[in-house]
């Protein structure tokens, strides 16, 4: 035997044809192995009840919740119990919201997948693809009440009268802000004016406000919040586009002064997790967020208890209006396998959004709040809440609250405006000297028009 | 003469030694990211490439009771090694032929392998949802050994036709001439030679299908099916929460795992084929 035919130089070493018939046979052995029935864990694990009789599967999609707790009790405790009382299994899956829609659109094209998929925002992309709701709403306010407006106006399509979702809860976006930064203003945020007056002053001490003028989500929600407080819509109640005027003129002229004023570049560049680090590592003085981000920053920066504070949407010329952070839509989609189960869910989720609002560390508020007139008392026990002053708030969030295209309904025209970011392009364009604030919003409204124009031709508003 | 050479050597260690602090920078932030506790890795008054505060193994616990994270790691081997094995069965013998045949057919046959690579997974997860509901893998990890050797397939098989370009065609013959067919003269001759471009081909497939997130992300979304690489990122990014400390913990471990694999495999495989070529 030569060196070539062993490996090294020592003779007697593993021969090169004996090494590849090991790792050939290792591999086709491994291989069928793990092909074998019953070597991999199945994707649906058999439910069986004890008398062996197959039990019916309802399978969830929904985000991870920022509060880790209330994942663990959505799946492990609540639905679980629900499926005892009901005899089914209820099987709960999570993905990144980023990845939602993505697995959503995935389940579309391969029609089979989960039976309910819990959006976060309007998914009227899908509205074909959904059984409409309006059943479960009406049985659901014939218990409850009268649902919410920011959550009804998410969830129809008036154009084609369907309900394309359900909505058992919603998320407020309350002003976070550091009150001992703030104090030395002598001012608080409760107007979008004081805002403006104290943000010079934050920014020379190096706590700047954290505003996003960016592509995602929180920027789009914070402007349009601005826009709504100044009186500027992108359509009216008839979905007819309607950002070219004056008060959106003057609501952008007003954003370009307060990024100038009291923002950094940082906030071209804000992504979902932005407001939550600016806030724990103690730089923002003020952010538009769930407070779900004061509670992380709690968690751990317990030495900012006390010194941060959550307050209602600031109030413009217009009056205090502010977009929600999310709005659950929980949607079934027509080729669920267990359609009525799935309505029976959603009803009984809406019967426990009380349940569900606790869980969530009062994240998530009921969208009929009939389900739970004590958030206030609620908020008041939370030691975390009761110190940012954050139970009248809370209480108060459904007025001042609008949804995203009001005047009008949510539809999908809107969800391409938000999706495209139009109006953070709108905004940032004049913080940067690029355009005029007439320029910008002219600009605007031609690319607004032609979204609409094209779901107008679709049928669709 | 000594001096020169003193010179010439710290001049190396500078130029190796910085390039390996760059390198090597990301897993040092994924260590101490990993340990820090979470006022020291948020408190903008701390120097953020030390540890502030004492170390803590608090993300590690959390990654593991709050997530199932060894099924993850589990899963990504399996997924990983079937994808290797499925890549190796199917490149070897087509790179082969693209080596060793010269008529057009197998020339147009190579470049349709090579163009199907540039078709990007955004652009076709959504008809492959389809042909994975059809199959009924759906949510099952075979979805991915299926899938994913759409796109490790047409890489190695052009690595491996390169390489195998270089092996002079009078080794096969003489094999052919002792009475070997042609499947024998690849598996007895051809093979044993190219073990690194092998465990090259298989090093890069495993990394390729380990790393790999649209298609993991769209066809599996059970906890307990997923993957290291879509796993963390669904559990561990909560809307506009991220735990940084468990993620980074979660990605450690196997990147270290998985670097010391390769030093260790490709050491002793360059050392292997050096002894065996002298």
């Amino acid at each position: 035997m030569t060196g070539a035919d062993s490996f090294g130089s020592s003779p007697g070493l593993l021969t090169r044809r004996t090494f590849l018939r090991v790792a050939t046979l290792g591999t086709v052995l491994g291989s069928t192995l793990a092909c074998l029935p019953g070597s991999r864990p199945s994707a649906a694990p058999s439910r069986r009840t004890g008398r062996g009789a197959e039990r019916r599967v309802l399978r969830i999609l929904q985000a991870s919740h920022p509060v880790a707790e209330y994942d663990k009790w959505f799946d492990g405790e609540f639905t679980q119990q629900w499926a005892t009382e009901n005899d089914v299994a209820v099987m709960v899956d999570h993905v990144a919201l980023n990845n939602l829609l993505s697995v959503a659109a995935s389940e579309v094209a391969a029609q089979r997948g989960h039976d309910i998929v819990g959006f976060l925002a309007p998914p009227s992309q899908f509205e074909d693809q959904v059984i409409d709701h309006r059943e479960i709403l009406e049985e659901a306010e014939n218990r409850l009440g009268p649902m919410l407006e920011v959550a009804r106006r998410s969830m129809l399509n008036p154009r084609t009268g369907k309900c394309f979702a359900f909505s058992d809860n919603w998320v407020p976006e309350p002003v976070l802000w550091r009150t001992d930064l703030w104090g030395r203003s002598g001012v608080t945020p409760g107007t979008w004016d004081d805002i403006r007056k104290a943000a010079l002053g934050l920014k020379a001490t190096g706590h700047p406000l954290g505003i996003g003028f960016s592509q995602d989500l929180d920027s789009n929600m914070a402007l349009l919040s601005l826009m709504a407080s100044f009186g500027s819509f992108v359509q009216d109640e008839q979905s007819n586009v309607v950002i070219d005027r004056k008060e959106t003129v003057d609501a952008v002229t007003f954003g370009a002064e307060l990024f100038r004023a009291g923002m950094t570049e940082e906030v071209f560049g804000w992504d979902p997790m932005s407001n939550n680090r600016f806030l724990a590592a103690g730089r923002g003085s003020l952010i538009l967020n769930p407070i779900s981000a004061l509670r992380e920053t709690l968690r751990d920066r317990p030495e900012l208890v006390g010194k941060i504070a959550a307050a209602p949407a600031p109030e413009g010329p217009s009056g205090r209006r502010g977009m929600p952070g999310a709005v659950s839509h929980y949607a079934v989609w027509k080729f669920a396998r267990n359609p009525g189960m799935a309505k029976r869910l959603l009803l009984h989720l809406a019967a426990h959004s009380r349940d569900i609002a606790l869980r969530s560390g009062l994240t998530n508020l009921p969208s009929f709040p009939s389900a739970a007139l004590d958030i206030d008392q609620l908020a008041g026990a939370d030691p975390i809440l009761r110190s940012a002053g954050a139970p009248a708030m809370l209480a108060a969030a459904g007025e001042w609250s609008v949804n995203v295209g009001y005047p009008g309904y949510a539809n999908p025209a809107i969800a391409d405006v938000v999706s495209q970011s139009l109006i953070p392009q709108m905004f940032a364009t004049v913080a940067l000297r690029r355009q005029t604030p007439p320029e910008a919003v002219r600009a605007a409204s031609r690319r607004v028009e032609s979204i609409f124009r094209e779901w107008r031709d679709r049928g669709r508003i | 003469m000594r001096r020169r050479g003193g010179t010439g050597a710290a001049t190396t260690y500078l130029v190796v030694g910085a390039f390996a602090s760059v390198l090597a920078f990301p897993f040092y932030w994924m260590f101490i990211t990993a340990f820090k506790t979470g006022h020291d890795l948020y408190d903008p008054a701390n120097v953020p490439v030390i540890f502030n505060e004492s170390p803590t193994l608090e993300h590690v616990r959390q990654l593991l009771r709050d997530t199932p994270y060894p099924h993850w790691v589990e899963n990504t081997m399996f997924v990983g090694l079937s994808v290797v094995a499925v890549t190796l069965a199917v490149s070897l013998p087509a790179a082969y032929a693209l080596a060793r045949y010269s008529e057009p057919c197998v020339r147009r046959v190579g470049a349709a392998i090579f163009l199907s690579s540039l078709v990007p997974p955004t652009l076709l997860f959504l008809p492959l949802s389809r042909l994975v509901s059809d199959v009924r893998l759906h949510d099952s990890l075979w979805s991915l050994v299926l899938v994913y050797p759409s796109f490790t397939v047409p890489g190695s098989t052009w690595l491996l036709t390169g390489f195998f370009k270089t092996i002079p065609a009078d080794i096969e013959e003489a094999a052919l001439v002792d009475g070997c067919s042609q499947l024998r003269a690849l598996r007895s001759v051809i093979l044993p030679v190219s073990a690194p471009a092998i465990v090259c081909v298989a090093i890069f497939s495993f990394t390729l299908a380990t790393n790999e997130f649209v298609y993991g992300v769209t066809f599996i979304t059970s906890a307990a099916q997923k993957t290291i690489s879509t796993g963390l990122p669904s559990h561990l990014v909560r809307g506009d929460v991220l735990s940084w400390g468990p993620l980074m913990a979660g990605v450690l471990m196997p990147s270290l795992v998985m670097g010391l694999l390769y030093t260790g495999l490709v050491t002793w495989l360059m050392s292997w084929w050096v002894g065996a070529r002298s």
